[in-house]
């Protein structure tokens, strides 16, 4: 019986010491989420990016990027083409085996406010019968990095990725 | 290229048996350092109680119902092991039915607050625009994370079996060694939380 009391106890002091500690919001998983959706009627590649914004700043900086306070209210005036950058430093696409560029549509903060949603498009794809995504978004920064990809193209099935240092490229066929 | 199905089993089963994110390892390890080989029938009990916890809470998580700070969960999961290696030396060594009921009360409700952990893993990893999907990823998920549950409280229970028939270990001392252990993890997790 003490014993119970004892860890009833424990559990009850533990939610006012945990309050005590101030609570500062934290993500400890090294993910980032990439969707890509070919949209048939308006013939593009639509891409949304979600990015954890401490590990992108740092990701940034390690290419040579100063900290762009992107998503708060010191980001620069050129945050955006900066994140644009290095995007397409880590970040390509091989619609039906040609290189493709995609523009820059928007970014918003996610709403804890930890990440940046980023959304990115290519347009004029007629059709898709081969992708090739190579997602190398901060993985040089943590060794345990993932990049989560999820690729559907129409009337295929929903495909998704782990990208990961070890493989950070994959090739999807969509050939009749 | 896989499927939703198998990227979230994949993601359940890593994220629980993750080496580097060992907090709920030693939960695991504590919740069955009391039981024998040949209670493994109460051990899968105990961890189908703290299997239905976390879904729980996992599931108003990710429903948005409610949301849990990541500080406020890094803190109590060490509580909840320090909890349980408390409970495992102070228990008498036969246990009846009425005790059992207790332990898989305390399972659920650890549940409970692993399962807070477990959501903030989860929600990182949803997509908006997969919202119709949301039921299988978090089956998916579930799933593989009991996977990954069952297969640490076996090894636990295949060293325990190896300690008791090859080195003559007592079960009483290897409750103790075990759960001494995990409550000097736990406190060296929740020293770090404070530094």
């Amino acid at each position: 019986m003490l014993s119970r009391l004892l860890i009833a106890l424990l559990l009850c002091l533990s939610v006012p010491m945990a309050y005590g500690e101030g609570i500062v919001p934290t993500h400890e998983f090294h993910l980032s989420r990439c969707h890509i959706n070919y949209n048939v009627a308006e013939e593009a590649l639509q891409m949304t990016l979600h990015l954890f914004l401490d590990d992108l700043e740092d990701a940034m900086l390690r290419e040579g990027i100063d900290i762009q306070f992107l998503c708060t209210e010191k980001e620069k005036e050129d945050a955006e083409k900066q994140l644009y950058r290095y995007l397409q430093m880590h970040f390509q696409l091989r619609v039906n085996q040609q290189a493709v560029t995609y523009e820059f549509v928007g970014k918003e903060v996610s709403d804890d406010l930890l990440g940046v949603w980023v959304y990115l498009e290519v347009k004029e794809v007629d059709q898709v019968s081969a992708l090739t995504i190579s997602n190398r978004l901060i993985l040089d920064l943590h060794a345990d990095q993932r990049n989560i990809t999820s690729v559907l193209v129409p009337p295929g099935k929903q495909t998704y990725l782990i990208l990961d240092r070890y493989k950070s490229q994959e090739s999807l066929n969509y050939a009749q | 290229m896989d499927s939703l199905f198998t990227t979230y089993l994949q993601l359940g089963f890593e994220h629980i048996s993750d080496p580097k994110a060992y907090d709920h390892i030693v939960f695991l390890v504590a919740l069955c350092a009391i039981y024998r080989p040949q209670e493994w029938k109460r051990v899968l009990l105990l961890v189908t109680a703290f299997t239905i916890g976390h879904s729980l809470t996992l599931l108003l998580a990710v429903l948005d119902i409610i949301r849990f700070p990541g500080s406020v969960i890094e803190l109590l999961i060490p509580i909840t092991i320090l909890a349980t290696a408390f409970y495992n030396v102070s228990q008498p060594a036969e246990r009846g039915p009425q005790a059992m009921r207790w332990n898989y009360a305390f399972a659920l409700f650890f549940g409970f607050i692993h399962g807070m952990g477990f959501s903030n893993y989860l929600r990182a990893l949803l997509m908006p625009g997969e919202e119709g999907q949301l039921w299988l990823q978090l089956l998916a998920f579930n799933l593989g994370i009991e996977l990954g549950q069952i297969m640490i409280v076996a090894c636990v229970l295949l060293l325990a079996g190896l300690a008791f028939g090859l080195l003559r270990v007592k079960a009483a001392a290897w409750n103790q060694f075990v759960s001494g252990a995990a409550a000097g993890i736990a406190l060296t997790l929740l020293l770090q939380q404070w530094t």
